[in-house]
């Protein structure tokens, strides 16, 4: 439509001047992901105010003139005591850095040898541009758009990754302070690992991170991926995570949210092989005035596959929560067993929760389900425990926990699942 | 050919049961829209000079807007030019009883399977019978008089009953609320109207049957409910169309007004004609329907079983305003051919300790796509309000889709909504559970989708519930899964 209004003019006016600023220090097999990205972002625009995938999380808004958009981005100054800090506490794990979304190779520690795990970055993988998704959404195309460092990591055919591979983002004040990080998992055949994302800020700085993660899940391959998000009360982030699953793959994810100012999570999955598995597992614990939004789609193409989903969402204070979930199945995809599960609590009176829980089917020998629930607290349940000499608060932090608990308890890691466990009795005040 | 794909051919070049169309000597307006057109709408039915400039200012306001594409339905676009406004079945003189009604009128309802002089003496349902646009005829008003009840077309409401029609319209539904709805305010041309009065208790059930006649017309009525303090009433809608080869339009508006104490049960059995199995033809129905529980402890109770039209786009809505007010939605969706329909409801949860329940089961056949899309919303005064949302999809062939979109928007935390839907074909061993004992595939299927339905057929009024039984049975004869 030649009417059609274009959203955040501004933003794609820098970005444009960004590709400009660049002046050859970019990455040279990018730049058809570059163009490609512009391209779409001028024709499309940003999400407006009745976008219906952003009709609760006004991204356009949040960082519509807060940040320089058209300066390079710098990795600004390394936060040095945090780092050794990580690398104590994580010895013996694979450790990479990534100083606002710039890889960090010095830093980065390595453990598990080349023929199990192959680092290359961008810039050195030629072929990175095809493993690149496309530009489904615009604030994927502005990913690609600014992408100019980041890493691809490959697990060669039948190897294990004996140790997980830590993944620490981390938001620092540089002046500019934006980040677009784009990280690319190749999971070859039958091989396995379990990568674990932690996204933090130092300091209190109004920040943006866009990120994308692309997993490419090869037959039979079984890949785990945690996220694990703290950012501060002014940091504004956007993920995507695009997985594509190869026949007999098994992919599950993790995404548990803690805090941020606007933090909205988009988990694409495109399941496109018999015989897979995908599981997606979310926990958001929002305080203060945090918007967590969580999209969430499985495409299912091919028949004889299994999907299970549950995520969980307790929301306290001025916060509000979001969730989308979208089952697709096809035509093709006979057999399919889809099932959804979106529980909320809402602690205050003014806490506000949205959620969508979205089936489309178009395969008539399936078995799909959602359920979604909200509610306060099962005053039975409390009652139970006062009955037998828990105090109130006490008995409802209990009762929050083991809400949570029914998300962490599928962790794959047993110190993941300790330090998850911990942060959330801290944030429930449960001893 | 093997047996199910000959029951399949059996079925699918089954004819529309209601396919006919009689040469009525009717009133037309020429085609296209304008403002001419609505007063010359206006001029046609007699209107006081207020019902024009409301129809006027509802005709500004859809020229400025765009027609919404946000549904989950394919069409080709409409030519609002190129429909005809205004149908009407000429008549000599204004009719007394019904007696003195056009016999080729009456005709055309026994046809229907609508006697509208047995209706009167046998069934007890007095039925307000529209066709193409006007209202035709009214039966068992005097008894109804004798309590207050007024029910009578809604030209009539407009001369007789100016301060109530007044008060009421466009309070439920403003005109500008959608596309649709703005297009209906500005070119209505007749439609029901019904008031009950306090504490009175409706003691027959109201009806209202729609049946679009002429050719290249669109229908467009209004049905104005209002229910006040502590009164109850049930309320049937029908409606039928001919098998036409061009796609017809049907955008209605229904609005609901229950006081105090008062409840209302509003059902519907939407058999429009839904195009032939290509696709060919159908009506396209855009409804608007919204009731509001305006007093504490009000009720409103929506029932519909949707097997026409070959465009349904349709959310029967209630606003719970009142403390302790209950709003229900129960439907059945059957989609066959290449049918599509998007429909659902909007729960708009205001008072404290108000409650909802929906209940919408969907059943996909052929190359049809069926959609469901509500909402809930709690606002934050909504203290300890409650909802339960249940939405099943049933699929019958692997052409066919069915889609789910509920929102659920939360602002208080006392509130306790639950959803749940599921999606599945019959299952092998359910049918041969049934083959087993006797049953053939097709009554198989046909007892497995009543039991399927059965939740939402009970809550029927009993006339209805036996003509929405066939329907199904027939909707899916020969589509075995």
């Amino acid at each position: 439509m030649s009417t059609k209004k274009i959203f955040g003019q501004e933003l794609i006016d820098q970005a444009e001047q960004y590709v400009s600023n660049l002046n050859g220090n970019a990455i040279a097999h990018l730049k058809d992901n570059r163009t490609q990205g512009l391209a779409y972002l001028k024709e499309n625009g940003f999400p407006g105010p009745k976008a219906e995938e952003y009709k609760f999380t006004r991204l356009t808004k949040a960082i519509s003139g807060k940040f320089d958009f058209a300066t390079p981005i710098a990795q600004g100054d390394l936060p040095m005591d945090k780092i050794a800090d990580i690398k104590k506490r994580h010895a013996g794990a694979n450790i990479l850095f990534f100083i606002n979304g710039v890889y960090n190779a010095e830093q980065s520690e390595i453990v598990s040898t080349a023929e199990e795990l192959r680092i290359d970055s961008l810039a050195d993988r030629a072929d990175a541009h095809e493993l690149i998704a496309e530009n489904s959404d615009p604030f994927q195309a502005q990913n690609n758009v600014y992408v100019n460092s980041g890493v691809v990591i490959e697990v060669p055919k039948n190897k294990k990754v004996a140790q997980p591979v830590l993944c620490y983002y981390i938001s620092v004040d540089n002046g500019v302070n934006y980040g677009f990080v784009k990280n690319i998992y190749l999971a070859n055949e039958s091989s396995q690992a379990d990568f674990v994302h932690f996204h933090f800020s130092e300091g209190n700085a109004k920040t943006f991170v866009n990120e994308t993660k692309n997993y490419l899940v090869k037959a039979n391959a079984n890949i785990k991926l945690y996220k694990v998000q703290e950012e501060s009360e002014n940091a504004v982030y956007v993920g995507n995570t695009n997985v594509y699953q190869e026949k007999d793959s098994v992919f599950s994810s993790f995404v548990f949210t803690f805090d941020g100012e606007v933090v909205r999570n988009n988990l694409n999955i495109r399941v496109d092989g018999q015989g897979c598995e995908s599981n997606m597992y979310g926990l958001y614990l929002a305080k203060g005035k945090t918007h967590i939004d969580n999209h969430t789609l499985v495409d299912h193409i091919q028949p004889n596959c299994n999907s299970n989903e549950l995520y969980k969402g307790i929301i306290a204070d001025q916060a509000k929560g979001v969730f989308n979930g979208k089952i697709f199945v096809r035509q093709a995809a006979q057999k399919t067993n889809a099932f959804q599960s979106n529980g909320n609590i809402l602690l205050s009176d003014n806490a506000t929760i949205h959620t969508k829980p979205q089936l489309e089917i178009w395969a008539d020998d399936v078995k799909c389900s959602h359920g979604c629930t909200t509610g306060q607290l099962d005053e039975e349940a409390i009652f139970y425990l006062r009955a037998r000499g828990i105090d109130k608060d006490k008995a409802k932090s209990m009762i929050l926990l083991a809400n949570a608990g029914e998300v962490i308890e599928h962790i794959g890691l047993g110190w993941l699942k300790m330090e998850i466990a911990d942060k959330v009795m801290e944030r429930l005040q449960v001893d | 050919m093997s047996n199910d794909d000959q029951i399949l051919e059996e079925f699918t070049s089954k004819e529309y049961e209601h396919g006919w169309s009689v040469d009525l000597d009717a009133d037309e307006a020429p085609a296209g829209l304008s403002e001419e057109i609505v007063r010359f709408i206006s001029a046609k039915k007699e209107e006081p000079e207020w019902m024009l400039e409301w129809r006027l200012s509802a005709y500004e306001r859809w020229k400025n807007m765009e027609e919404p594409d946000w549904s989950n339905v394919k069409y080709p676009k409409i030519d609002y030019q190129a429909i005809k406004y205004y149908s009407a079945p000429k008549q000599k003189k204004a009719v007394g009883s019904l007696d003195e009604v056009d016999p080729e009128l009456i005709e055309t309802f026994e046809k229907l399977g609508i006697s509208l002089n047995e209706q009167k003496r046998l069934t007890g349902v007095a039925v307000d019978a529209v066709i193409d646009s006007v209202s035709v005829a009214t039966t068992f008003k005097e008894t109804l008089g004798e309590r207050g009840i007024i029910f009578c077309s809604f030209s009539e409401a407009v001369k007789e009953h100016p301060e109530l029609v007044r008060k009421h319209l466009g309070s439920v539904v403003p005109v500008s609320d959608n596309y649709f709805s703005a297009l209906n305010s500005a070119v209505f041309s007749d439609g029901s109207f019904c008031y009950i009065p306090k504490g009175v208790r409706c003691p027959m059930e109201l009806s209202t049957y729609f049946r679009i006649n002429a050719a290249n017309t669109g229908q467009f009525e209004r049905t104005l409910i209002v229910a006040d303090e502590g009164s109850y009433v049930s309320y049937l809608e029908g409606c039928t169309a001919p098998q036409r080869d061009e796609n017809q339009l049907h955008a209605a508006v229904v609005e609901i007004i229950a006081e105090k104490d008062a409840e209302v049960k509003y059902s519907t059995v939407q058999n429009w004609y839904p195009g032939d199995k290509n696709g060919k033809g159908g009506i396209y129905n855009f409804v608007t329907k919204r009731g509001i529980c305006a007093g504490d402890h009000a009720k409103i109770s929506w029932t519909q079983v949707e097997t026409g039209s070959a465009v349904t786009w349709k959310y029967p809505s209630c606003i719970l305003k009142g403390d302790y007010s209950i709003g229900e939605f129960y439907s059945v969706a059957v989609t066959n051919n290449h049918q599509q329909a998007d429909t659902g409801t909007k729960m708009i949860h205001i008072g404290k300790n108000t409650k909802s329940r929906i209940v919408s089961k969907g059943i996909s056949a052929g190359y049809s796509q069926n959609s469901y899309r509500g909402q809930v919303q709690v606002m934050k005064r909504a203290e300890k309000s409650r909802n339960f949302s249940q939405c099943d999809s049933l699929l019958i062939g692997d052409q066919c889709g069915a889609h789910t979109f509920p929102y659920i928007d939360i602002e208080n935390s006392t509130a306790q909504v639950e959803h749940e839907a599921t999606t599945s074909k019959i299952g092998e061993d359910q049918i041969f559970y049934c083959t087993q004992r006797g049953i053939d595939e097709e009554n198989a299927v046909a007892l497995i989708v009543n039991g399927y339905a059965k939740e939402v057929l009970n809550k029927l009024p009993m006339e209805f519930a036996v003509e929405a039984q066939k329907l199904l049975a027939l909707t899916l004869e020969g589509s075995v899964g």
